[in-house]
């Protein structure tokens, strides 16, 4: 069967996630906000994620002088009036500022015991809590705020955050949308309304809502990116582009928006804007890790490889002294996307290289790195090492189906149909195999000879997954070898469109389907066009570079040319054309025996 | 012996003195440990000549530090050319020496001191007290920033404005003090040493972001925009009672300033700073002070807020430096204040007035839709 089956040159690179940091705007300084991760996932839900500022500042003379100038003078107003609430509320703040937040709490609750109506001590305070994860102590606090001034709206908005962080964003809009309701003015509450809305798949009203707020602060970057997060999260990449230029006119080295505007550059397929872009930004800000990762993102996009590779080899050599182990995963992520690019680049030993130290980096931090090893390892026919590989794989990875895959296609190469059927069948009865694990075991099945079942396989896959190229394909070739010619041309017929463009975006599959074209002809009787097509399938793939699948087409066309000349009972025709087939030695094992079944016919 | 033993000691020595310049007698240290100064011993003294009690401000003499020394000497000089204006405290003798001699070891020392008037407490203090009145605050700030603008005429430059330098006298006047960061900006001027060019005089969290990043080594001028961004620091404390220091100079700002300015060439700094400052005053506004709920009267707050803004603006380029416009928006607040009253009863007559107009408008709508659709 010439089918779909798994593509061994399909490397990968770590998956970019779909993420936009946002961060309030700070137009006020008592409202406990951080900043957020807002993650796009593939069905199109928003997850949030808290990030604090708590990173690590390099300490340098002049970021010396300043903390301890900062905290120094409020300590020293302690010292100097110690009964003064105010003095230890400077002090809490001070300390809260520079990230001291146990200490913070002790002097805010004293400036508290001193005064109970320091306000400023008291949202301080609570802010700490929020910061320490306290909820329920701070919403106490909040909601005493809320009764002693009604008309201060930062303890309703905290609050609303509160409820955010505890992933209650029903309460969050509806606290929020108050805030609104009360001043219409309020950019911060419609800042964090809109996040909330964005998460909650409500982009629309987030925009509406972000849009406004850009109004009324026309020189606020943070909205400005906030903005081109709304419209990125709807899928508008026009004006998220638009929005993040206009944050980054107000701000020219903003970082998040720099990342985002390359992201989205990339998603738009307008690599060398991005590359412009990180490129310049990069010149400054040489450091900065995720643009630099992006730049080599950008490059594998156009297809440099080796321009790629010299990225993520600079972010790799400045973690190479890290072994904390979230620096481990992200060392072994860079040193995975660098095989990636030097595997694409067909420079496989040296690929080899570092997949393997992706693997030393952090055994257990992805699956992609073991397969990676194992797709060189196919490609340099070292099947075995493959094997092994994949094996030690699926032992981390029990669930991982691309293992599976991958072990099928092992299996599938060294003629074990049936152990590679096992393999897949396994992975069909937990109930949410992929698409390709259908339409790979409907061609291992085939190989196997058990026609049936892999047509049953095949119709349950498209049942599935109706859109799914290579099942459509394999579908129509079983039906095809199954002699169901009217059905099989039906389904061709229906979805030629689809194939035609699976065709073009993924080019090895384009001698695929000529092929199946060519069967098709055959079978209907037109042997002349039919061989002609198989002979433009085996020239394209030679072309590309897969030799075998090459010799394989030209085998499978004398092997089916010879199987209707010797129905037409041309006994020595159709024996040339089985001679012709088992001549090619580089075949596969099901057409051989076939072929050979054949002959002994003719012969007898 | 320990330090603070040896201080004590020596403390008492001084005060034992006979009467300096036979004027200045009963020498009294300043609290438990002769004032809070690092460098500097401060005696209450009688000054016989005008039957007032004064303040003697000596030099620490085991003090080696070549800066303190030259900056105290500096201190009652430019005291002496300043010291006219009711804003700035008043130098009752310039700076002279008296010997000690310390007897177990048999060593005689020098100790340069000056005397200067007495003040009853410093705005600091008041601050953290929190009564202040709002009319008082006001004419304090009027008074302060005078005081500055009559040290910036002589072209000196503070460099340390902070509440704790604003001293406050017995009928509540605020007098500037406390010169010993301060520079007289002439052509032939250096820096008082140039060991110490790079770092930032003063205390961060009054200090303008300009002379943080040590831009008044590329150009001393800045010394002037920078004393009225420390008078707007000021005036946010002085209204919330919370310092804005903190509130800019924060992990993310450090962050911020590690990634524009580590590593600039001292002739790339002032370009350098001028992107990283355009770009945080945007990232980053400066706080609101009616967020934190101010004791003052609401009605000057919009004023208030407006000169704050104006003043203590992170971007030297776009802050104002003019006292005059200081001077007119603190009397304008001032007039609003006094006349809180009237100018209740302006806006709601004005608010009326506009409510009148507008229904007036509604009804000769109504009536001239009627009487159109009449004649149709």
């Amino acid at each position: 069967m010439i089918a779909a089956g798994v593509d061994i040159d399909n490397f990968k690179g770590t998956v970019p996630s779909k993420d936009f940091r946002v961060q309030p705007p700070k137009l006020n300084p008592l409202v406990a906000g951080s900043a957020l991760r807002l993650i796009k996932q593939d069905e199109g839900d928003v997850s949030v994620e808290w990030s604090s500022l708590d990173a690590d500042v390099p300490m340098s003379d002049l970021v010396l002088k300043v903390r301890a100038d900062v905290i120094g003078r409020a300590r020293k107003q302690v010292s100097r009036f110690p009964k003064s609430s105010r003095a230890h509320g400077n002090l809490g703040i001070a300390l809260l500022s520079q990230g001291e937040r146990d200490e913070a709490k002790q002097e805010l609750e004293t400036a508290i015991r001193i005064d109970s109506k320091n306000y400023v001590a008291w949202v301080n305070l609570a802010r700490v809590m929020v910061d320490q994860g306290r909820f329920d102590a701070a919403e106490e606090i909040y909601h005493k705020m809320r009764e002693e001034f009604p008309s201060e709206w930062t303890s309703t908005l905290s609050l609303a955050l509160i409820a955010m962080k505890r992933n209650d964003f029903g309460t969050a809009e509806r606290m929020l949308k108050r805030a609104v309701e009360l001043d219409d003015d309020n950019v911060l509450a419609k800042y964090h309304l809109a996040m909330v809305l964005i998460s909650l798949r409500k982009t629309r009203e987030a925009i509406k809502l972000l849009k406004q707020a850009v109004h009324s602060e026309v020189r606020s970057p943070a909205l400005y990116h906030a903005l081109g997060v709304g419209y990125a999260m709807s899928g508008n990449l026009d004006r998220a582009e638009v929005a993040f230029k206009s944050a980054l006119t107000l701000a020219p080295n903003l970082r998040r928006s720099v990342h985002a505007l390359a992201k989205v550059l990339l998603d738009k397929s307008e690599v060398s804007s991005a590359l412009q872009l990180l490129a310049e930004y990069l010149k400054h800000f040489g450091n900065d890790l995720e643009a630099r990762q992006l730049l080599g993102r950008a490059y594998m996009g156009i297809e440099q490889y080796r321009s790629a590779a010299t990225q993520f080899m600079s972010i790799y050599q400045s973690l190479a002294d890290r072994t904390e182990p979230e620096s481990l995963e992200k060392k072994a992520a860079i040193t995975n996307d660098i095989g990636t690019c030097l595997a694409l680049d067909h420079k496989d030993q040296e690929s080899e290289v570092w997949f393997r130290r992706s693997i030393e980096s952090a055994p257990n931090a992805a699956s992609r790195q073991y397969q990676n090893l194992a797709r060189v390892y196919l490609r340099l026919s070292r099947d075995l090492d493959a094997f092994e590989i994949l094996r030690e794989c699926k032992k981390r990875f029990p669930q991982d189906q691309d293992t599976s895959l991958l072990i099928a296609t092992c299996y599938e190469r060294q003629n074990l149909y049936r152990e590679g059927v096992r393999e897949l069948k396994s992975v069909v009865q937990r109930g949410d195999a992929k698409p390709d694990v259908y339409s790979m075991l409907g061609f291992l099945l085939d190989y196997d000879g058990d026609l049936d079942e892999a047509l049953r396989c095949l119709n349950d896959g498209h049942h599935r997954y109706p859109q799914h190229e290579p099942t459509i394909h394999n579908l129509i070739y079983v039906l095809l070898r199954k002699g169901e010619i009217r059905e099989g041309r039906k389904l061709l017929q229906e979805h030629q469109d689809v194939l035609e463009e699976y065709a073009e975006s993924d080019p090895s599959y384009r001698p695929v389907l000529t092929a199946t074209w060519g069967l098709l002809y055959i079978l209907d009787g037109n042997i002349e066009l039919g061989s002609r097509l198989y002979r433009q399938a085996a020239k394209l793939s030679a072309h590309r570079g897969n030799r075998e699948l090459s010799h394989a087409i030209l085998q499978k066309m004398h092997l089916e040319l010879a199987k209707i000349l010797l129905a037409e009972k041309e006994f020595e025709a159709a024996r040339k054309e089985t001679l012709a087939g088992l001549a090619i030695r580089k075949g596969r094992e099901p057409f051989r025996r076939e072929l050979q079944r054949i002959q002994m016919s003719i012969t007898s | 012996m320990s330090d603070a033993k040896n201080r004590d000691n020596l403390l008492s020595l001084i005060e034992a003195q006979p009467p300096l310049q036979g004027r200045f007698t009963n020498l009294k240290r300043l609290g438990s440990d002769g004032g809070t100064g690092a460098f500097s011993l401060v005696f209450t003294a009688h000054d016989t000549a005008t039957e007032e009690t004064v303040v003697v401000k000596a030099f620490q003499p085991f003090c080696r530090d070549p800066y303190r020394t030259e900056a105290f000497k500096r201190e009652s000089e430019m005291l002496g050319q300043v010291d006219r204006h009711n804003g700035i405290i008043k130098l009752v003798a310039p700076r002279t020496e008296f010997s000690i001699v310390l007897e177990p070891y048999g060593l005689t020392l020098d100790v340069p001191y000056y005397v200067i008037e007495e003040a009853e407490s410093d705005l600091g203090a008041v601050i953290a007290a929190g009564v202040i009145q709002t009319e008082w605050l006001l004419l304090a700030f009027r008074e302060m920033s005078k005081a500055v603008q009559h040290i910036h005429k002589r072209r000196i430059v503070h460099r340390d404005l902070k509440p704790g330098n604003f001293l406050v006298t017995r009928n509540g006047t605020i007098r500037l003090s406390d010169f010993g960061s301060a520079r007289m900006l002439t052509e032939e001027a250096k820096p008082i040493l140039e060991d110490y060019a790079g770092y930032p005089p003063g205390e961060i969290p009054y200090t303008a972001p300009e002379i943080v990043c040590s831009l008044h080594d590329v150009d001393p001028k800045f010394a002037y925009k920078a004393d009225v961004f420390s008078l707007g620091a000021i005036l946010f404390e002085m209204l919330t009672g919370v310092m804005l220091g903190p509130q800019i100079y924060d992990l993310q700002y450090q962050l911020d300033l590690i990634d524009y300015m580590a590593a600039v060439p001292r002739d790339q700094r002032r370009r350098a700073f001028d992107q990283f400052i355009g770009e945080l005053a945007d990232k980053r506004p400066l706080p609101d002070i009616r967020a934190f709920r101010p004791l003052a009267q609401k009605c000057i707050l919009p004023i208030i807020e407006e000169l704050y803004r104006k003043i203590a603006a992170l971007d030297y380029g776009k802050r104002i430096g003019n006292f005059e416009y200081i001077f007119l928006k603190i009397d304008q607040a001032l007039l609003v204040l006094r006349n809180e009253d009237k100018f209740k009863r302006w806006q709601e007559k004005r608010e009326k007035y506009r409510i009148d107009l507008e229904l007036k408008r509604e009804r000769i709508a109504a009536r001239f839709g009627r009487e159109v659709g009449d004649q149709r």
